[in-house]
């Protein structure tokens, strides 16, 4: 008979939610820069606030992957890349306050593809499948 | 087959030369005015490549593979095109959001082509 296999339920919407929210700050980012660049200076107000906690994000992001990965029999990947991500978004958030530009845009680039990729994964078939089960 | 090995060079080509595009505005914005200078020319490169991908993807997909290459292909070209016409205006509230879903698309087709089986003929 078959047994039954751990997937990840709870411990997945709980990521899927931490990553909205992630992607949501996170793609306003770039918008609001280009707006400051373009001359409108109130941009920045929301952009610095914006940058300063996504940090605290990527380690809410983090325990849910943990829980993801130990509670929910999912992935340990997504809880190294949000690992990556806490450091990535840190240095970001140094470069930025440092106004150098060469690191903050290319670096942010990255992270706003990262989140967003993980996200649209976190909605696809892959990421409810447990560990121990054939990744097809 | 054949047209897919193209197809996957020539996505790495757009991927490796679109994400020098973030750097070099980066390089500018710190105050290095020749990196817009270079900033511009791999930009029009970056379309060119895009028009080579549509060509290669199309011709890859009447030959049995995918509809999504050249689709993809196609929304990203005509992105890169409003993307241009955007930084020669300098509207930034859209040049710099735009540039960074174009870096994320380009990335992630060419991750999406090594991953496409060559049709048995």
């Amino acid at each position: 008979m078959t047994t039954k296999v751990l997937r990840p339920r709870a411990s997945l919407w709980t990521l899927r939610i931490t990553l909205l929210l992630h992607a949501g700050l996170v793609v306003a980012q770039p918008i609001l820069a280009g707006y400051f660049l373009s001359g409108e200076v109130d941009a920045m107000d929301a952009h610095g606030p914006i940058g300063s906690t996504l940090w605290v994000i990527s380690m809410l992001q983090f325990v849910a992957a943990l829980f993801y990965w130990l509670a929910g029999g999912g992935r340990l990947w997504p809880m190294l890349v949000t690992a990556v991500l806490f450091v990535a978004e840190f240095v970001q958030l140094t470069y930025g306050y440092l106004q150098n530009f060469a690191v903050h845009v290319p670096l942010g680039t990255a992270i706003v593809v990262t989140v967003v990729w993980m996200t649209v994964w976190s909605f696809r078939p892959a990421a409810r499948r447990g560990r121990k089960e054939p990744s097809r | 087959m054949m047209s897919l090995a193209v197809l996957r060079l020539v996505a790495v080509t757009h991927a490796a030369a679109i994400c020098l595009q973030p750097i070099l505005a980066g390089v500018y914005l710190n105050g290095t005015g020749g990196a817009q200078r270079i900033h511009e020319p791999v930009g029009l490169a970056v379309a060119a490549v895009a028009t080579i991908q549509l060509l290669v993807a199309t011709i890859w997909w009447r030959s049995g593979g995918r509809l999504t290459a050249p689709l993809v292909s196609l929304l990203v070209l005509i992105g890169e095109s409003v993307q241009i016409g955007m930084g020669y205006s300098r509207e930034l509230a859209l040049h710099l959001p735009l540039g960074i879903a174009l870096v994320g698309a380009v990335v992630g087709f060419a991750v999406w082509t090594r991953r496409q089986q060559a049709a048995s003929s």
